[in-house]
């Protein structure tokens, strides 16, 4: 009879959090954050496998897996809990825990997307720059600290739940409470859009130039309109904007 | 961040903010959703407020306007550039993922950490190469160009700088707020008033 496997502890659930920052070091097109899943997972899979079965274990997770680098640390936990159930003794097979990377990596990917790069970084980053063009000095400060307060909490509370529950934290009303915080961020982000704006009209609105009111209007419509297709990128546009104006101030004398 | 660090570091830390706050805005359109590789604005965040500071003397005006276009455009193809470096750098990481799987065969688990440390250590070296090569490319070039005919280039600004604001706000509400084409124009048309109040209370 074989002794069982040693029983994860806490310091290695924090190092697997503090590993997860790796995700994406070595990204690559081929297996994305494949090596860093491994990477972030191995405090644990080495507790429960030992020096001698670490390399195999860690072989099994370099393969292909993608999804929003903070919601990962969901994955990373409910990964582990499998694991060490396997390790404990129950019966399941490599197979599924591939088909659990399967499904968890899209699934974070779809809510981790829509939460943090399409709401909360665009409220904290309007937000910020309203400081800024409000003449203070404290709004980079204040865009790092909102969207690191949620993104951090991610972080550290996905591992504990993922490691708790198992794949079961996506049944216990995570979607439904995900998507209340995502109604709260949008009415943030009604507000952050009038504020910008108003920063923003009364920032131009200093400028002696005539022109400037009709620059700005100009300008955010085109800001507006982009993305259709969105086969050009904004940064290109902005470049062509310039380039217009030169070629004005140039040919225009 | 990065644009109130290189402001410290030229000595002026709001201007610095001011170009890093519009290029935050840009950034927002090209977040990195579902697997894209996102443009370089941590490089263009540095260079950008560089070239400002550092072509704010040679300019005839004291306004900041034409140091600050020059330094968002900077940083805008800076952006562009580094994305490029990006995609090799990614494609490059291919050949690590292979190779820790072989010493993962013959039993080596410590070469994941390796090769996560190498792979840091590969991104901060080029970044850090590609973004102080850029800072002293352009901010050579721009110095150039405002030397050959400052005018044109304070009245390119003059126009540029609310179009360009404009154009973050824009991209910054497309982000901001769910809807289709009717709600970006009742945005739009509501900012038209705005400014319209705005100058004639001047």
């Amino acid at each position: 009879m074989t002794a069982p496997a040693p029983r994860v502890r806490a310091s290695d659930l924090l190092r697997v959090m503090a590993r997860s920052f790796l995700l994406q070091a070595i990204w690559n097109p081929e297996r994305q954050q494949g090596a860093g899943f491994a990477f972030a997972l191995r405090p644990v899979l080495t507790r429960l496998f030992g020096k001698a079965g670490e390399a195999r274990a860690l072989a099994r997770h370099t393969g292909y897996f993608n999804t929003h680098p903070a919601f990962a640390s969901y994955a990373l936990g409910a990964i582990g809990r499998l694991e060490s159930d396997r390790a404990q003794g129950a019966e399941i097979p490599d197979e599924a825990v591939d088909r659990a990377k399967a499904t968890l990596g899209p699934a974070l990917a779809a809510l981790g997307d829509s939460l943090m790069w399409s709401t909360l970084r665009p409220v904290a980053a309007a937000l910020g720059v309203t400081w800024v063009l409000a003449g203070s000095l404290w709004g980079p400060l204040l865009f790092l600290l909102l969207y690191n307060a949620l993104h951090l909490y991610v972080r550290v509370r996905g591992v504990m739940v993922g490691w708790r529950m198992g794949l079961g934290f996506w049944e216990v009303g995570m979607r439904r409470r995900l998507s209340r915080l995502r109604v709260g961020l949008r009415v943030g982000a009604v507000l952050g859009a009038v504020a910008l704006a108003d920063a923003m009209v009364r920032h131009v609105a200093a400028a002696p130039s005539p022109t400037a009111p009709g620059a700005l209007v100009f300008g955010a419509a085109l800001g507006l309109a982009w993305g259709e297709g969105r086969r050009l990128s904004a940064s290109l546009l902005g470049l062509g904007l310039f380039s217009l104006a030169l070629a004005w101030a140039t040919l225009v004398r | 961040m990065g644009g109130a660090l290189a402001g410290a570091v030229w000595g002026d830390v709001y201007s610095g903010m001011q170009v890093g706050a519009l290029l935050q805005l840009f950034a927002l359109a090209g977040l990195p959703l579902g697997g894209r590789t996102p443009e370089d604005y941590a490089s263009a965040g540095v260079v950008g407020p560089t070239v400002a500071l550092t072509v704010r003397n040679t300019l005839p005006t004291s306004s900041f306007a034409a140091p600050l276009v020059l330094g968002v455009v900077s940083g805008l193809f800076v952006a562009l550039l580094g994305r490029v470096l990006v995609r090799w750098l990614r494609a490059r990481n291919v050949g690590l993922a292979h190779w820790v799987d072989g010493e993962l065969g013959r039993g080596h688990a410590a070469a994941l950490d390796g090769a996560q440390s190498l792979g840091v250590f590969h991104a901060f070296a080029i970044g850090a190469g590609f973004t102080l090569a850029s800072a002293v490319v352009l901010a050579a070039a721009t110095r150039a160009a405002v030397r050959f005919d400052a005018l044109a280039v304070e009245r390119a600004a003059t126009l540029a700088e609310p179009a360009l604001w404009g154009m973050g706000a824009g991209l910054a509400v497309r982000q901001l707020v769910v809807g289709g084409r009717h709600t970006r124009l009742l945005f739009l048309a509501a900012l038209v008033f705005w400014v319209a109040v705005r100058w004639l209370g001047r």
